[in-house]
């Protein structure tokens, strides 16, 4: 019983991480149809950048947590600016390309900044460890599902409610049309890249103090984040949200009672699993995106 | 104020659709272009919004050359387009897509009257302002596409093919919102395949084929001229209620 609830709170824990990943890969996604495959270097990145902030400046983790995702939203929009921008109204392989591309890039430029060696970020969050019976959850982790689960809802909110979420909406629908609309659709590009880009480093550094850094830990991220954004039936919020938090879950329940070693392989089962049966992915409506 | 087109070819890739198109339309007029499908009737109004650019000629809007300027700069010097097809976003509702068409005016004072005018136009508009586009009939979904284009308070407005699939009733309707918009101070400039409807509504007409204008005239001496009866009114037309 209570190893069960250790299990199912890690991976509600791990899943909220995954969906912050995906939250951006699915907006970016929607509106451009670009598979943005150094989206999990920008997690990666957005760890690097905290562990350097405590280091060099010894501030408040969750300051450090904090100037990382905005600088992750700065590099989101330059990277969008040089890398896809270009490339827009182009054969759909190109900004691929141009996207595997960054993703070397940034896992080699981490390997020569910083180390090819694994560093660990430390808070105090991370050693305290909070108890009932024989349930037992670090802050560290009570602290990445409070900031995913707040930062899903503020997002939510924020594309539903505002001018600008409305915006991005209507490009993730049509984006010719939205233009028509007086809207400036580079505007709303890059905007989506901030948003994604912090998002996914929001989920770096609040993950790196439960983990290691390494310069390559983005690759399987991002990945998984895409699994989650076809199984959300890509482009669709919250499908894209639902999809994470059950990642999370198989994860850790194959950890717990099948074998760890099976971790990383039961994601891309469940994909392929879900494939099988419903190619549109588990809430896809082929029609409809964000929503 | 006017809207001027001189010498415009325009192209997609190496397909050029346009040739050597010069055109005007005045301050409340209602001008039309007439021809059948493929004539480049859709790539006139999308050069002069902005999706895209002339490879030859210019546009001038104001006394100012709008060729070149994005998309959404053109919404802002006061010209809207309303797509073909409509264009709506279908899993929006009604409301957030009038949000989207104001979105110049958002958070002013002008928004609110820019709405209380297109639910003047549209009552059915406002009570359905909850509906998902998607779900309203065609003809709602024609009214939610104008209403949406005069939120954003167009000194002209650009109409493609507003007539297209709906019920003669409807497109009648159509054509006496037309009529009401340009009794607002509107120009517009009217892109019709149903030359009978166009033209009627008209004070002066173009004909384009593959891309030439070939024929320039008013309203109703093009409902008149022989070429255009026989090619675009067609003997057994029949008059819609």
């Amino acid at each position: 019983m209570w190893e069960f609830l250790n299990y199912l709170m890690n991976g509600i824990v791990s899943g909220s991480a995954y969906v912050m990943v995906a939250l951006g890969l699915t907006l970016i996604f929607g509106i451009l149809e670009i598979l943005h495959f150094a989206h999990g270097e920008v997690y990666m990145l957005g760890a690097y950048f905290a562990w350097t902030i405590l280091r060099v400046y010894d501030v408040n983790y969750l300051l450090a947590v904090f100037l990382s995702m905005v600088i992750a939203a700065v590099l989101g929009v330059v990277m969008e600016f040089l890398c896809f921008r270009p490339l827009r109204g182009k054969p759909l392989f190109l900004p691929l390309i141009s996207a595997v591309g960054l993703s070397f890039f940034f896992t080699d430029a981490a390997r020569i900044l910083w180390s090819p060696n694994p560093e660990a970020i430390s808070t105090g969050f991370n050693r305290s460890i909070v108890h009932i019976g024989e349930f037992y959850i670090s802050q560290q982790r009570i602290l990445m599902f409070t900031v995913a689960v707040a930062s899903i809802v503020l997002l939510y909110l924020f594309i539903q409610k505002t001018f600008m979420g409305k915006a991005m909406r209507a490009a993730s629908m049509d984006l010719e049309a939205t233009a028509l609309m007086g809207i400036n659709i580079d505007v709303v590009v890059s905007v989506t890249f901030a948003l994604g880009s912090a998002l996914a480093a929001a989920s770096g550094a609040l993950l790196g103090p439960i983990f290691v850094l390494v310069p390559h830990m983005g690759t399987l991220v991002g990945l998984k984040a895409f699994v989650c954004v076809i199984l959300g039936g890509f482009g669709d919020v919250r499908g894209t949200i639902l999809a994470g938090f059950l990642i999370g879950l198989t994860e850790s329940l194959t950890v717990g009672y099948v074998d760890s070693q099976l971790k990383d392989a039961s994601t891309f089962a469940v994909l392929i699993l879900v494939l099988l049966v419903r190619p549109s992915g588990l809430f896809g409506t082929k029609a409809g995106k964000f929503y | 104020m006017m809207l001027k087109l001189d010498g415009v070819s325009c192209g997609y890739g190496n397909v050029q659709v346009l040739w050597d198109i010069s055109l005007e339309v005045r301050d409340r007029e209602i001008v039309t272009i007439i021809g059948p499908n493929g004539a480049g009737k859709t790539t006139i109004l999308r050069t002069i919004s902005g999706l895209m650019k002339p490879s030859a000629g210019t546009i001038e809007f104001d006394g100012k050359v709008i060729s070149g300027v994005p998309a959404h700069k053109i919404v802002d010097m006061g010209i809207s387009q309303i797509p073909g097809g409509r264009r709506l976003f279908p899993l929006m509702t009604v409301m957030e897509n009038l949000d989207l068409g104001g979105y110049r005016w958002r958070k002013t004072p002008t928004f609110d009257e820019a709405l209380v005018e297109v639910f003047q136009l549209f009552p059915r508009l406002e009570e359905r302002k909850d509906q998902q586009a998607g779900s309203l009939s065609g003809g709602e979904q024609q009214m939610l596409a104008i209403g949406r284009g005069l939120m954003s308070r167009p000194k002209y407005l650009l109409l493609d093919e507003p007539s297209l699939g709906l019920a003669p009733l409807i497109i009648k309707e159509i054509g006496n919102i037309i009529t009401t918009i340009r009794q607002r101070g509107t120009t517009i400039l009217l892109v019709e395949q149903n030359a009978n409807l166009a033209l009627k509504l008209s004070d002066r007409g173009y004909v384009l084929e593959t891309g030439r204008i070939v024929l320039h005239d008013e309203g109703k001496n093009l409902r008149d001229n022989p070429m255009v009866k026989k090619s675009y009114l067609g003997e057994s037309t029949v008059e819609e209620a």
